[in-house]
């Protein structure tokens, strides 16, 4: 039966609201891809408020004003972000001019290495030689390299410009998103007409749950594969052992692929250093450890409710979001293939309720049929 | 007296409750505490609740639900009227089963069972509603169990005092539909 607010012709107007709304959701939808390369500090000015959100809420619980808890967090945040940036300083000022004394003799090593190793296969497999130089391809590599890393520290200043303005934007924009706490979802509820308010609150309630699982089950996960790393490579005696348990730990926010392309950095380091076979065996058997310990330990204890999707549909993901948005892409790829998923079971299941009016269990409708003794 | 509090203390104690303090969530937490869905609830457990739970205005005349539509949240009154309408078996019109005023919710069933909605719900003048959703007390129940413990027995001893109400209406309706035994002459 309809409401009472129902006029002639509202069925119409329903259709026309949906495929209006339906049209504008598209219109966004394509506005935001267009303006991609903006939205990268609101992107993360948002991922940063959601971060903090539920510390500013713990204060807010116990009284205080939301902009003081806020401002309280800031200064936090600041102090802790000033104290890991003198603590990465510290670790990067010894080991960056190094890598850099060191590369040129590095480089060498792969050169000498490619040319024995060209040797060694024109001797015993002629044909795979005439079918490729292994020489010429190092040396292609080497002469990039090379290139990248002689350049005049005026050619970063694009990459350090934007670097400063994000590190000024994302704070500034995340404070005032922060503050505003839940105003935001407030104002889409306000507009949500009275009878999909449910389902509206369903599917908000549970996209906030996929992402919080997934963001601090993920940045946990990143933390301690990077601690582990580091830890694991000092022990080894590889000299970069901060800085590649730092990136080990970043590459792991990219599923599969993160973790394979740490590992592969982490042998050549260990490679090039020591000269020998042993040493990155035991980066990889390193490497491998921290991976599977990742798999059966970590990611059970900290991602127990995190959505569970296909590995090839992640994949697929991920290369996909590569190809829209290059490295945010690979890293927001899963998540919002999360949001997609959850969404679509809320609706799912939404749709099936209303439409087969699911009554009583059978167990509870029998039990029901007995009459009341109160 | 030691505990009597000068004038002094007191406007800076006011001054700190105007700078830091929250009041508008204060008196929130104030109007929850009173309901009976949230008696014996720690004060914490309350705020947590009011600092997840949204509210919505509504126009006169708004449905906020129809009978039949499958729930899942708990609505409070803040402001306004809200009718709760059903449709009569005989004359299949809407009839008001009753009229929820400021400190009343409905709709609390659907905390429980997930099932359709018994009756449809519509504000009967500008109102302002708080929603407390299904999810609110399944996180309750996963960190504070005895606490959701509490509210559902609020719950249970609310659908039980409903039974017996009804029990009693019905107990009285038969009794004035069964015929007068004949007079003995």
């Amino acid at each position: 039966m309809s409401g009472a607010t129902d006029r002639p012709g509202a069925g119409e107007f329903r259709i026309f609201r949906g495929l209006a709304l339906f049209g504008l959701l598209v219109l966004g939808v394509w506005m935001m891809f267009q303006a991609r390369r903006i939205l990268l500090p609101f992107a993360l000015a948002a991922l940063l408020a959601y971060i903090m959100n539920p510390l500013a809420t713990f204060l807010e619980l116990r009284g205080l004003k939301r902009l003081h808890a806020v401002a309280l967090l800031y200064v936090a945040v600041v102090l802790v972000v000033a104290g890991l940036a003198w603590w990465t300083f510290a670790v990067w000022s010894g080991e960056l001019p190094r890598l850099r004394d060191e590369w040129p003799g590095h480089l060498k090593q792969v050169q000498t290495s490619a040319e024995r190793a060209d040797v060694s296969l024109r001797a015993r497999w002629p044909w795979i030689a005439q079918r490729c130089s292994i020489p010429r391809t190092v040396k292609g590599f080497v002469r990039r390299t090379e290139s990248l890393v002689s350049r005049e520290p005026s050619a970063y200043l694009p990459y350090l410009t934007t670097f400063l303005l994000n590190l000024i934007l994302v704070p500034f924009i995340g404070f005032y998103m922060l503050k505003g706490g839940r105003a935001g979802f407030q104002v889409l509820l306000d507009a949500c007409p009275g009878r999909w308010v449910e389902k509206f609150l369903s599917l908000l309630y549970k996209v906030d749950d996929v992402i919080g699982n997934y963001l601090r089950g993920v940045l946990l996960e990143a933390s301690i594969v990077g601690f582990c790393v580091g830890v694991g490579l000092k022990i080894i005696g590889v000299d970069t052992a901060g800085l590649l348990g730092a990136g080990a730990g970043l590459l792991n926010l990219i599923p599969f692929i993160g973790p394979m392309a740490a590992g592969i950095v982490g042998v050549t380091a260990a490679f090039f250093q020591f000269g020998n076979l042993m040493a990155p065996a035991w980066t990889a058997l390193l490497f491998l450890s921290v991976r599977l310990a990742d798999d059966i330990v970590f990611q059970p204890m900290v991602m127990n409710r995190a959505v569970h999707l296909h590995p090839a549909l992640v994949i697929f993901a991920i290369l996909a979001g590569q190809e829209i948005a290059g490295v945010w892409g690979l890293i927001l790829a899963v998540p919002i293939l999360s949001i997609v998923k959850e969404s679509t079971t809320v609706l799912l299941a939404w749709y099936r309720s209303e439409n087969s009016r699911s009554m009583l269990p059978p167990a509870l409708a029998r039990a029901a049929e007995k009459p009341w003794v109160v | 007296m030691g505990t009597e509090r000068g004038p002094l203390f007191l406007k800076f104690d006011l001054a700190w409750r105007r700078l830091l303090r929250d009041e508008a969530f204060r008196s929130r937490v104030e109007f929850f505490k009173k309901l009976f869905l949230f008696d014996g609830l720690p004060e914490r457990s309350v705020a947590l609740l009011a600092g997840k739970i949204m509210e919505k205005a509504y126009v006169a005349g708004e449905t906020i639900f129809q009978e039949g539509d499958v729930g899942r949240a708990c609505f409070i009154v803040a402001e306004g009227r809200v009718e709760v309408l059903k449709i009569g078996e005989p004359s299949a019109r809407e009839e008001a089963l009753a009229v929820m005023e400021p400190g009343d919710f409905f709709g609390e069933m659907t905390l429980l069972d997930e099932l359709p909605r018994s009756a449809t719900a519509r504000a009967a003048e500008p109102s302002r509603l708080y929603i407390l959703y299904k999810s609110h007390l399944d996180d309750l129940t996963d960190g504070s169990p005895r606490v959701a413990a509490r509210l559902l027995r609020n719950l249970a001893r609310l659908l039980s005092a409903r039974l017996r109400r009804q029990n009693l209406r019905s107990a009285v309706d038969s009794t004035l539909k069964e015929p007068s035994p004949p007079r003995a002459r």
